[in-house]
């Protein structure tokens, strides 16, 4: 059988980086109409001046272009100190087997670090004293982003979602995990109560 | 002994759940052994028990009846549960009378006599909408259901916020009636249960992941219904989280479980009616459930595959429905046609062997790899030789044709094999595009290098190349300005390989810039697919099959407490005001509302403009075709430098190379009077334009 891997090291950075506007993906584009785009093109490319682009014309604004859009790379920028530390190659972009030596290395540091309890994973409590130290200025650079995306990252963490089902099974009395109507009622009441 | 305890509390608890069931006739002591569910078929020469007859069909109810069961054998005892659990000769109510059905019940019902094999377990659901959104009000387990999950978010009930309102209560409930339900009914365990239940460890796939479930199909209109036993998986990648409260799931028949087919028009009259699997899929990205997202629309990769299907194209089909989980209500849903090898056999013809079908492997699900394309049937060495072929550039007419197994002039040579259907790269691809698919072939969110989410299909024998396939299309309908039209640094191993590769491949090769131009003139312009008010009026019928139904999405999923809320922008109202409260149905008319306003009308020509910027369309308009009364009379052209050149016999007025075919006629006047079947472009100098063809 195989098992779930919630996210690898590079999904969750590249996830919490797609979403920083700007950072990843082609720059966004303002929705151009079509003669809009064709008149910025005919400026550029219509060399003999006719008013349309040829096939020669056309093939040379298809090569320009693509080359431009090619050298964008990723479409993302990423710190020079970043690359200059994790970037192995020196292509100028992290490759998957980079990003996770970049995860590996950086995470455990601040697993070191902040990890009070020793259990491995960051709670709740150990996540919000890290990023406090970033709000604090005390992590900076490469070690606050991986912070920030070792916040983001629930594979490592305990699931806060489970606290509500969790509180629930103390009034789980018969202890066979199922509401039974007693059960229930005794919840109900106990809501009252606090209510 | 604990466990015999265990089972006797199990026991207590399953007398006291059978909820909207006014009969009671205690059950018989259990032992452990009877309590495994177990339905004994014993000696296969040894008759069964007539099969029990329920006195009501399956389906929606607004009051409460009497159900009768009965069986043919004489002196066979009838069993029932009311909890999703199997009845066998020890477990399970027995039968005395007729039962009073007054709410929302899943009764399942065997019948067993000393000396012969038990009856087959006959499941029906009584659904109750009035009933059902009165269920857990205050999010507490409904009565005999799990307090958890495994490591899942738990969430029950209906939002009595969303319930309770004046202004659309009566739209909820028929809301509940407006699309077809399915109902899913087992043991709690299979679903729940920490160790094996599906829903409680969403990751685990496979066929070991797999539980034996009752499905039936409760039809909106009153039809033909349906009840079979079958396999359920999670579905999914990255939804799979146990953070999501909401799975989709994977529906397998096999001879195991009973029929080893479905054998039932799922996607309607014209789609296929055997069925070896499908999904029921849910909205994960830009859902309420999962992503606490107002731009949920539900729509979103139902549409994008209406698209691809729309052009002409085998798309994986799909309609919207509601679930319900042992009567529990579960939210909105669309099944949805897997392309896979029975797929192929089914549309294509011939066996499941005889296909091989490629996909991405994203690597959420598996430890083995991330984002490579593997093949879940058959195997990659064709998909292997098309990459090699595509690397070494296509620029020259002998490879490009060679990719689909034609001669140099675009002849079909029968003794080549066809790698790549180049019509069905080029559409799939619009669809892409004009969606401004983030996630599909390749991801934005694996640094626009990687592939993701489709699939391809082709016959080992190479009568047509691969084919593709919508697949996950959420990420689309976002930004009218996006464009994805790359070129993207990917396809740098044929594991990383994709149609946006091949595109961007073929896109070297001017007779594929030219067939793309075809293309977009077939569906881009009048009559197209992507004609705006054709577009609009596609995105809108989609919308208003849901319009209703979202209501009850909305009570059940409005208000999930915990959500992968990342890259959300505000939730504001008309006036720019913060919404608060559960997500709803005003959330889900304001983002119809801004694809209305802002997408619709515009991406056609966006898109166009990318073409064309991208070097994919001539900057020579195609010939207009003018209609009187019906027929076509003449063509004309802007230029009146352009010359118009037509055949009546079905070819190409221009040869492969770009010169004037001999069967081609140049406009001269008139256009004869043959000419209700016609195949037109313009010529000014060198350039052809695009191809118009009628009808």
């Amino acid at each position: 059988m195989n098992h779930y891997r919630p996210c690898s090291p590079r999904c969750v950075a590249l996830a919490v980086l797609a979403l920083l506007p700007g950072v990843i993906g082609e720059a966004a584009e303002p929705p151009v109409s079509f003669d809009q785009r064709r008149a910025e093109l005919l400026k550029e490319f219509d060399a003999n001046h006719d008013g349309r682009l040829d096939d020669g014309e056309r093939e040379k604004m298809r090569l320009t272009r693509q080359q431009a859009r090619r050298s964008r790379g990723a479409g993302y920028t990423l710190p020079a100190e970043f690359l200059a530390k994790y970037d192995a190659s020196k292509d100028g972009e992290m490759q998957p087997a980079e990003w996770k030596v970049a995860w590996d290395a950086e995470t455990k540091i601040l697993l070191e670090t902040y990890d009070a309890d020793k259990d491995g994973i960051l709670g709740k409590a150990e996540k919000a004293a890290m990023l406090a130290d970033v709000g604090k200025g005390k992590i900076t650079g490469v070690p606050a982003f991986f912070a920030g995306r070792m916040a983001q990252d629930q594979s490592k963490s305990e699931p806060e979602y489970l606290e509500a089902s969790q509180a629930l099974l103390k009034f789980d009395a018969d202890g066979d995990g199922r509401a039974s109507a007693e059960e229930l009622a005794r919840i109900r009441a106990s809501r009252a109560e606090k209510r | 002994m604990f466990r015999i305890v265990r089972l006797c509390l199990l026991l207590i608890v399953t007398i006291q759940s059978h909820r909207g069931v006014a009969a009671e006739t205690p059950a018989p002591a259990v032992t452990a052994k009877s309590a495994a569910g177990k339905s004994a078929k014993g000696n296969p020469e040894t008759p069964e028990v007539a099969e029990v007859k329920f006195s009501r069909k399956r389906g929606l109810f607004g009051a409460p009846f009497e159900l009768t069961l009965t069986s043919k054998t004489a002196g066979a005892t009838i069993r029932y549960t009311t909890d999703g659990s199997k009845p066998t000769a020890n477990l399970g109510k027995v039968y005395s009378g007729p039962i009073r059905i007054t709410g929302t019940t899943v009764l399942r019902a065997a019948a067993f006599k000393d000396g012969l094999n038990s009856s087959r377990i006959k499941t029906h659901s009584f659904v109750f909408p009035e009933d059902v959104v009165q269920q857990s009000p205050d999010g507490l387990p409904p009565e005999g259901f799990p307090f958890a999950w495994g490591k899942n978010q738990v969430d029950y009930g209906m939002d009595p916020r969303v319930v309770n309102d004046p202004a659309t209560r009566a739209e909820l409930l028929a809301g509940l009636r407006a699309l077809p339900s399915f109902s899913l009914v087992t043991d709690l365990d299979s679903m729940f249960g920490a160790a094996r239940g599906v829903y409680s460890n969403p990751g685990e796939q496979g066929r070991e992941s797999e539980r034996e479930m009752s499905l039936e199909y409760l039809p909106a209109d009153g039809g033909e219904d349906f009840q079979i036993d079958c396999g359920v998986r999670i579905r999914g990648g990255f939804s799979r989280m146990p953070l999501n409260p909401k799975h989709a799931f994977r529906i397998f028949f096999r001879d195991d479980y009973g029929e080893g087919k479905l054998k039932f028009p799922v996607f309607g009259p014209e789609g296929v009616r055997s069925f070896d699997s499908f999904d029921l899929r849910t909205a994960q990205n830009y859902s309420w459930s999962l992503a606490g997202d107002h731009r949920g629309v539900f729509v979103r990769d139902q549409f994008n595959r209406d698209l691809q299907r729309a052009m002409g194209h085998p798309a994986a089909r799909g309609e919207f429905c509601h679930l319900y989980l042992n009567g529990q209500y579960w939210g909105l849903f669309n099944t949805c046609e897997r392309p896979e090898a029975s797929y192929a056999a089914t549309h294509f013809g011939g066996k499941k062997d005889a296909y091989d079908v490629v996909k991405v492997d994203s690597g959420f699900t598996t430890r083995e790899s991330t984002y490579q394309v593997i093949a879940t049937d058959g195997d990659t060495a064709a998909w292997t030789r098309l990459y090699d072929r595509a690397a070494k550039g296509l620029r020259d007419n002998a490879d490009y044709f060679a990719l689909q197994g034609c001669n140099p002039d675009g002849s079909r040579d029968p003794g080549r094999e066809a790698l790549l259907d180049v019509d069905n790269l080029i559409d799939y691809m619009l669809v892409i595009f004009w969606g401004g698919n983030l996630d599909a072939p390749i991801s934005a969110f694996a640094d626009n290098r990687n592939p993701n989410n489709f699939h391809a299909i082709r016959p080992r024998d190479g009568r047509f190349g691969f084919r593709f396939f919508v697949w996950d299309a959420e990420h689309t309908l976002l930004d009218p300005g996006e464009n994805r039209l790359g070129p993207f640094k990917t396809g740098e191993t044929v594991g990383t390989s994709s149609p946006q590769w091949l595109w961007q491949q073929c896109l070297e090769n001017a007779e594929f810039r030219l067939r793309v131009a075809d293309r977009v003139q077939r569906h881009f312009g009048a009559g197209g697919v992507f004609e705006t008010k054709a577009v609009t009026d596609r995105f809108l019928a989609r919308t208003r099959q849901i319009e209703s139904a979202v209501l009850a999405e909305s009570a059940r999923w409005g208000d999930v407490p915990h959500s992968f809320r990342m890259g959300i922008p505000p939730r504001l109202d008309e006036q720019g005001q913060p919404v608060t409260g559960p997500l709803g149905r005003g959330d889900w008319r304001r983002e119809v509302s801004r694809l209305l306003r802002d997408y619709l009308p515009v991406r056609t020509d966006i898109v166009r403009g990318q073409l064309f910027a991208a070097g994919a369309l001539p900057d020579l308009e195609a010939p207009e075709v003018v209609r009187e009364a019906g027929r076509v009379v003449r063509l004309r052209h802007p230029l009146a430098a352009a010359e118009l050149y037509f055949t009546t016999d079905g070819s190409d007025p221009r040869q492969v190379g770009g010169k004037i075919n001999p069967a081609a006629r140049k406009l001269d006047g008139a256009l004869p009077p043959d000419a209700a079947t016609l195949k037109a472009r313009a010529r000014l100098g060198e350039d052809w334009s695009a191809l118009v063809s009628v009808p």
